[in-house]
């Protein structure tokens, strides 16, 4: 305790700059980071991929990690948002950025219709109706009637002719050329822009009063009900807010492959959310983008390990690199049991501490002439 | 019913629907009535000429087969030493061929070939190169290929194509460049498919980039078109890879499965003419592979309503660990023929369940699919149940047949393959190793004879030029594409019968090859 480097009282003008001095390093390092890559464009790809799983895993969080129940079926969600954008893009003519709206209303009707088994059954039993969700997805979208296939693109995939291209003059603004490849560089800024604002939304959501009724329901449901909260608006409603994430995630996601096909919205997808909710930390909005960050770039340096054994080499080329994940995961939970969200906090609260601030305080704060109180350390 | 007990049944409904969507197969029975104007077969051989050449109606084909037959037989190659004469003197064929005619990259940048076979470089990015992935004593070839999910199994053909390379490489390589191979594992997942091309163009810069699968090669195709980078030889029968005016710089390699499913409706027209029109049911697996089979036959189907009263196909999970309610399903309905269009472990399920619901070759006609040809890993350990069963082969050896056992290419592919540790009576390796790994060393050897060296336009026009004696596929299967003329290397099949006793395919009469007869698919939307 005596170690901490430094010790702000909540609200305090050192804490106010501390929190401008930390998310503006943290901003500067985002619009930086495509430009430290150089021109290793499938980088940005990559992390482009990362930051539309952890808007789904934000999503799933909102369900899991603040209502309690339980959802798996966002695999789904992604195929449907990254559909909807396809199709409306390539056979309608739309803008990409008018497919947002409406993939995510689509999405959010879905969930809603998929919320209401939420009202009566818990526990494994509404878990098993998500997974039959996630699980039929992939067969549904190959269905070749009621124009379903062609929609979809049915086994083949739905390609997308008009790419995301940035205009002139924000090329020259975040400093990159005419060329097909730099594009992804402009798409990683759209991206991380719609990442920021989903986890601004979903921070004031779960600040609100909704979000404490929602976090009263995982609490304490019959306590929740006796305290005048809707349980099945707020049940249903969860659900909804949280599929409508899956599809921007897959609106995204068909932004930026310009391609969507049946194959990359399996269950294993929806593995791959659950493996990121788990490892980033369940019921924290960061542990969302770390646990993307982990299942896309720790999957990646697996595929090109190698551990030479003596009498043989461990090839994480090869059908080998899944289980060197696993073992990953396997340490990363030993070693980081609420997930790194819980680590990150622990390594912070050992240089920084942060006092809250006491209840007369609090009520002070809502002058206009209060000022932070002194550095303690 | 009080409220909570209605919305217990909605749920309860609304989950059943949904494992039932995701269980149930394709019960659509109106496959044979529609009456739908159906294109061009994507791709496929004309299915009349096809019935001529089963037939025997078709002298002129059946002339040239024979032919062909007796020029092979003049040649025929008793070992590897033989073999390589043959093919160093069809190599030089083709060479000659093109030097001749003049075909190649002009002063204006422009690439010619037969039948108005064009490329312009002039449209290939300001930064590429003709030689990339050349290095001073390496062709760099990236590759994708699922090593992980539901079709891991497919990455062996990876390790069989390196085990040839590394011959290859052990003996000279290519004029001294010894040939790496660096395989990337996309999980058969199509968005991968583009992470990891694109992962290869801007980093390891090979020479041409090989894809396995219908989705992922379609995914990536018009990028490697745009970029000027050869992808040859891609690891699937979709129709979509002949196309040399829309796609030049993109090749397939097998028997396009519109093409067999085609074969089917021939063999059934000509063999079973006393039960016209016949009701047929399909094992369909429910992924881009066995849809594109179900696809053909429907197709066949519907333009065939004389010879094929009704087509259903049954879809399963290519995850599932069963196919038996599948099974179950197309036996209640007593077919004229079933047709296996699955792959992999259900193909031997399907024989098992088959014999199991009671569907004997003794009263109904049971297809296997081409690509569970491999008698070993399909038929064998279903023992008798396997006896009777029909296929159309795809014209090729396979490497686990005992047939072919003393034929000097088998016997030296499973002698190397097994030198270099790989199990041989995996069918996969011989896979990798004879029908994609040989003729794109064949396509590489004429390239660098060719003037200017081994090139990446050199090397297409050697695809697609090629003309040569697979020595994976039967007597009198052509291995052949000729510019814009003819798109596809393999058209032809044999139809054979299994043994059980000998754990062989037998062939039944003469190899059909239509070489040259499938028209180019420029793929859409529509299809071909």
């Amino acid at each position: 305790m005596n170690n901490v480097l430094f010790t702000f009282k909540q609200g305090s003008k050192q804490h106010r700059t501390y929190l401008f001095i930390t998310w503006g390093l943290f901003l500067l390092f985002a619009i930086a980071l495509p430009h430290l890559l150089g021109d290793r464009y499938f980088m940005i790809s990559r992390l482009n991929r990362a930051l539309f799983m952890a808007i789904a895993i934000l999503g799933i969080n909102l369900v899991i990690g603040y209502s309690g129940l339980i959802a798996l079926g966002h695999s789904a969600f992604i195929g449907i948002g990254a559909f909807t954008t396809a199709s409306l893009v390539q056979d309608e003519g739309w803008d990409y950025w008018m497919t947002i709206p409406a993939s995510m209303g689509l999405c959010f009707v879905v969930g809603l219709l998929l919320g209401v088994p939420a009202l009566r059954i818990k526990g494994l039993y509404l878990a098993l109706v998500t997974v039959a969700f996630a699980s039929v997805f992939p067969s549904l979208a190959k269905i070749d009637k009621w124009g379903i296939a062609e929609r979809t693109g049915g086994v083949n995939g739905k390609k997308i002719d008009e790419k995301v291209f940035a205009p002139e003059w924000i090329q020259n603004l975040i400093g990159i050329g005419n060329l097909p490849d730099e594009q992804v560089v402009y798409r990683y800024y759209i991206v991380a822009t719609l990442t920021g604002l989903s986890f601004l939304m979903v921070r004031n959501l779960v600040k609100s009063r909704s979000g404490r009724a929602i976090i009263a329901i995982r609490d304490n449901e019959i306590g929740a009900a006796v305290s005048g909260v809707n349980l099945p608006l707020y049940k249903v409603l969860t659900f909804g807010v949280s599929a409508s994430l899956g599809g921007l995630a897959g609106v995204m996601w068909s932004m930026d492959r310009a391609f969507a096909a049946e194959q990359d919205f399996t269950f294993v997808l929806a593995v791959d959310l659950l493996v990121g909710l788990v490892i980033g930390g369940v019921a924290t909005l960061q542990g969302g983008l770390f646990g993307a960050l982990v299942v896309v770039f720790v999957r990646e340096f697996t595929k090109g390990l190698q551990i030479p054994l003596g009498f043989t080499t461990i090839d994480g080329g090869g059908p080998l690199s899944q289980a060197i994940f696993g073992v990953i995961l396997i340490m990363v939970t030993f070693f980081a049991p609420g997930g790194l969200a819980s680590l990150t906090r622990m390594l912070k609260a050992r240089f920084v501490r942060v006092l809250p601030q006491p209840p007369d305080e609090v009520l002070a704060a809502s002058s206009p002439a209060m000022e932070g109180g002194p550095a303690l350390a | 019913m009080s409220k909570q007990r209605l919305l217990r049944l909605l749920s309860l409904l609304f989950a059943f629907s949904l494992v039932a969507a995701a269980c149930g197969g394709s019960d659509s029975d109106g496959a044979s009535t529609e009456t739908e104007t159906e294109e061009e077969g994507g791709g496929a051989i004309d299915d009349e000429a096809v019935d001529d050449a089963l037939s025997g109606t078709d002298d002129e084909e059946t002339d040239v087969t024979v032919e062909e037959e007796e020029e092979d037989a003049m040649v025929a190659p008793t070992n590897m030493e033989e073999l390589e004469a043959l093919w160093a003197e069809k190599r030089q064929a083709v060479i000659d061929r093109i030097t001749e005619e003049g075909f190649g990259m002009g002063d204006d940048g422009i690439v010619t070939g037969a039948g108005g076979f064009t490329i312009d470089t002039n449209n290939c990015p300001a930064d590429w190169s003709d030689t990339e992935g050349i290095t001073a004593d390496t062709i760099q070839v990236g590759q994708t290929i699922a090593q992980s999910g539901n079709l891991a199994a497919y990455g062996n053909i990876a390790a069989g194509q390196r085990s040839y390379f590394d011959y290859v490489n052990e003996n000279g390589g290519i004029n001294g460049l010894s040939i790496e191979l660096n395989s990337k594992d996309d999980a058969y997942v199509a968005t991968q498919t583009i992470e990891l091309v694109d992962e290869l163009l801007q980093s390891d810069k090979p020479f041409v980039i090989w894809t396995l699968g219908s989705p992922n090669g379609l995914a990536v195709y018009d990028t490697l078109h745009d970029k000027c980078v050869p992808h040859p030889l891609s690891m699937t029968g979709h129709p979509a890879w002949g196309d040399p005016e829309g796609h030049p710089w993109t090749t397939g390699d097998q028997m396009s499965y519109a093409t067999e499913a085609i074969l089917w409706g021939a063999w059934i027209k000509n063999n079973m003419a006393d039960q016209l029109p016949v009701t047929v049911a399909g094992l369909v697996m429910d992924n881009d592979f066995g849809l594109a089979y179900e696809d053909g036959m429907k197709k066949y189907s519907d333009a065939n309503p004389d010879v094929i009263e009704s087509f259903t196909p049954v879809r399963h999970d290519p995850a599932a660990p069963t196919v038996t309610n599948e099974i179950t399903t197309i036996a209640a309905q007593q077919p004229d023929v079933f047709i296996s269009m699955t792959a992999g472990n259900p193909c031997l399920l399907a024989v098992e369940e088959a014999a199991r619901s009671g569907m004997s070759p003794d009263s109904m006609v049971l297809f296997q699919s081409s690509v569970c040809k491999d008698p070993s890993a399909f038929m064998a350990p279903a023992g008798d149940a396997g006896n009777g069963w029909y296929i159309v082969g795809g014209g090729l050896k396979v490497s686990t047949d005992p047939q072919y056992a003393d034929d000097p290419w088998v016997s030296f592919m499973n002698e190397r393959m097994a030198a270099d540790g790989l199990d041989i009576t995996n069918g996969n390796y011989g896979t990798g190793f004879s029908l994609y790994a040989w003729p794109f060393v064949e396509a590489l050897r004429i390239a660098s004879e060719l003037e200017g060296g081994l090139t990446r336009t050199n090397f297409i026009l050697a695809q697609r030029h090629l003309d040569t004696i697979h020595p994976g596929t039967l007597d009198g299967i052509s291995f052949a594409m000729n510019g814009n003329d003819d798109a596809y290397y393999i058209e032809g099949s044999d139809i054979a019968i299994y043994d059980g006793a000998s754990t062989s395919w037998i062939q039944e009469g003469e190899v059909v090859d239509l070489n040259g007869s499938s028209p180019n698919c420029g793929w859409g939307p529509e299809g071909c």
